[in-house]
């Protein structure tokens, strides 16, 4: 077929995943099909606020208050700033159904939250994929690392990661670029650890950053991070990965590639007599006009929860509960990151020293609860970031002439230290989500209704991090420790994962050890929406590695003739 | 104590024979010659020194902007309120306008407000919410970020232990 609508390949999504998605059928002269429900967002050319100072700001970085007020969920977002608000999703604009309080942090345009995303790249480890069969929770994972490691390295290569070769077992390497510096104190704490803990360990956070750019790297038109620390609104030097400035114009190069901005998708189009997925209806996001496009493979991409929603919409008389939703738990089993907690502190000693310049990374502490065996009356465990700094905050008592040289004045503080909390949750059948019965959105399509919350299992690690994480705080001599528990509701993780999950079992999973709908294998889903555990690794670098391993899959089955 | 005198309540500015403000307002209104005071508060806050202070910057019209864009209806309403009690317990104590008082007279106010001495309470919420903003005014301002504190859009580098005497 030679018509307009007809590909090889359709992707749904085209941010993290879905750019690579893209890449790889391209690069296998597949023509390709890559769907964006909202605007374009062109590397370089549409990142208007990259280069302005802090005074070029009308409110100095500041969200103004009807903003704030309209839209109190992505709000709540602490990337939501006046230098990067013009990339989230504004409340007001695509309304969900909250059965409990969830925030559900969304960028509609082309390289969804890779523009905006916090950039930590680290691997799992089979601790992870064997945690659900060891721990007896979820399913079985129907893959192992050893299957995942090469497509780990291939992925990195290409993206360019920043990172040590630590020699964990439980945080496997990865194929780096040097390093930045951890400063004094974190390195200090760092041997303290060392010394005093067994098995738990600090180390550099692995970080998709060119800290010195490989020739693929200038081949993809990047150069050098100049650790402006200002990623968010898209990076004028490509020194950091996303989908805009590496993937999409990567497989645009390739004259395989139509990208459609304004695409929105209605659901994936089923043929019961081929017995496969045909294609996908698109409601153009400005005209409203349907449209419909074909291709033998679809991958969905929309993001974890958009991913569900979708194919739940995906109705027809063989799949009347959603595409491929024979066993009914599609949308269940929907988990996140538990990110409530924070422990800040001082650290008194090295005043003779501070840092200088500027870095896109800091400390991280991989999981150290749980993992060569159960050792706690909770599953699984928590990963941490730590950083440290000096601040230099002039005094702003009075007024006059003495508040002026007081200003002037850059006396450094003491270093600060601070850890967030990483941890896991326990994707369970009551933590779900579905298409609202009555409320649609302005394309017709129905609302999401997201049911999801914290357990017994979250609250009591919480209580651990809290107190191991005080602890080892205190032994290493840091003073004034605060805990802080945000009580933030799910979703403000940003990493929201599952409801489409893998498994053995087409009775209890509904995706294949190759990302494919059991019941539809040529329907892929390498998103969030895939997971069927959520480990307590930012999960990007995995869905990448997921895609591309899955979309190499596919391309050798149609070669085969076989889906 | 909160002060409200009846004349104030009763006419609009404009009959005062008072002059427009420059600057254009969404959510509010102010006199020109309370924008003129505000103006005068700022540079006694972070006079201009060595040149450069809270009149180059015009930090008065970015407190005015700040509070007409990233404030709450009840946030603009204390602020007018508090600016205008400011005003009135200005003439009761020295007999005159704040731009009109000596510049003994407005550290003595200034002090006085800042150790909550017999000032009313959205007298000392005015004086602080025009503090804040001058200061983020002033603290974020080309000026400050380059002379004063060395700012670069473009580090570059990372090091993590350096001696606090490197320049």
């Amino acid at each position: 077929m030679s018509d307009n609508n007809t590909f090889d390949a359709i992707i749904i999504g085209s941010g993290m995943s879905g750019g690579w998605a893209a890449k790889e059928f391209c690069d296998k002269g597949l023509r390709t099909l890559l769907l964006e429900r909202g605007r374009d967002v062109k590397h370089l050319k549409d990142y208007p606020t990259t280069n302005m100072k802090p005074w070029e700001f009308k409110h100095r970085g500041q969200v103004p208050y009807e903003i704030e007020k309209d839209n109190p969920v992505v709000s709540r977002c602490y990337a939501f700033r006046e230098d990067a608000m013009h990339f989230f999703v504004k409340d007001t604009e695509h309304p969900y159904v909250q059965e409990k309080p969830f925030d559900w942090i969304r960028g509609y345009q082309v390289g969804g939250k890779s523009i905006m995303w916090a950039r930590q790249t680290q691997r799992w480890s089979d601790f992870d994929f064997e945690g659900p069969a060891r721990d007896g929770f979820a399913v079985d994972w129907p893959i192992r690392y050893k299957d995942i490691a090469p497509w780990y390295s291939y992925v990195e290569k290409f993206v360019g990661i920043s990172g040590n070769k630590d020699g964990l077992p439980q945080l496997p390497d990865g194929e780096f670029l040097p390093a930045w510096d951890l400063n004094c104190v974190e390195n200090y704490f760092k041997d303290f650890v060392a010394k005093n803990y067994k098995d738990r360990h600090v180390i550099y956070a692995r970080c998709a950053h060119l800290s010195e750019p490989q020739p693929i790297h200038i081949q993809q038109g990047r150069t050098q991070c100049q650790a402006r620390n200002l990623c968010q609104r898209g990076c004028p030097f490509g020194g950091y990965y996303n989908s805009n400035s590496t993937t999409i114009p990567w497989a645009e190069r390739t004259g395989n590639l139509t990208l459609r901005p304004f695409s929105v998708v209605h659901s994936v189009i089923y043929d019961e007599k081929k017995g496969k997925a045909t294609g996908v209806r698109v409601i153009d996001a400005n005209t409203k006009q349907a449209t419909e496009f074909f291709a033998q493979v679809i991958f969905v991409n929309a993001a974890a929860l958009n991913t569900n929603l979708i194919l739940l919409n995906s109705t027809s008389g063989r799949f009347p509960n959603g595409l491929g939703n024979d066993n009914g738990i599609m949308g269940k089993y929907f988990a996140f990151h538990n990110y409530r907690v924070r422990i800040n502190g001082i650290c008194e000693d090295f005043k003779e020293f501070k840092t200088e310049g500027g870095r896109p990374t800091s400390a991280y502490l991989p999981r150290f609860r749980n993992v060569f065996k159960q050792e706690t009356d909770f599953l699984r465990g928590y990963a941490a970031g730590f950083s440290s700094g000096r601040g230099s905050w002039p005094n702003t008592q009075g007024f006059g002439d003495m508040l002026k040289q007081n200003l002037a004045k850059r006396d450094l503080g003491p270093w600060y230290v601070g850890s967030h909390m990483m941890g896991e949750t326990i994707p369970k059948e009551t933590n779900y989500v579905m298409p609202d019965a009555d409320k649609k959105d302005e394309w017709g399509i129905p609302q999401l209704k997201i049911s999801v919350d914290y357990d017994d299992n979250d609250e009591k690690m919480i209580k651990d991090f809290m107190e191991q994480m005080t602890e080892m705080y205190t032994r290493a001599g840091f003073k004034n420790i605060q805990t802080s528990d945000s009580k933030q509701a799910p979703g403000l993780d940003i990493h929201e994962m599952g409801g489409v999950r893998m498994g053995k079992d087409p009775k209890t999973s509904l995706l294949n050890e190759w990302n494919q709908l059991h019941a539809c294998k040529n329907v892929f889903v390498t998103d969030g929406a895939c997971m069927t555990s959520t480990s307590t690794q930012n999960p990007s670098l995995t869905y990448m590695a997921l895609t591309a391993r899955a979309a190499n899959h596919a391309v050798e089955m149609m070669k085969q003739g076989k889906l | 104590m909160v002060i409200v005198s009846a004349g104030t309540a009763f006419f609009p500015p404009c009959l005062n024979g008072d002059k427009k403000a420059s600057i254009a307002l969404k959510n509010y209104t102010i006199t020109g010659s309370q924008e003129e005071m505000l103006a005068d508060l700022t540079e006694t806050i972070i006079p201009s020194g060595d040149g450069h202070g809270a009149k180059e910057e015009k930090s008065h019209l970015f407190v005015l902007m700040m509070l007409d864009d990233c404030s709450s209806k009840e946030e603009q309403r204390k602020f007018i309120s508090g600016l205008k009690q400011f005003e009135e317990a200005t003439k009761k104590r020295f007999g005159s306008s704040f731009i009109k008082c000596s510049k003994e007279q407005k550290v003595q106010l200034l002090k006085d407000i800042e150790n909550k001495k017999e000032v009313s309470e959205e007298t000392i919420a005015f004086y602080n919410s025009t503090k804040k903003l001058t200061l983020q005014s002033y603290l974020s301002s080309e000026h400050y970020l380059t002379k004063i504190t060395g700012y670069n859009i473009l580090p570059g580098h990372y090091k993590g232990c350096v001696s606090v005497n490197n320049a």
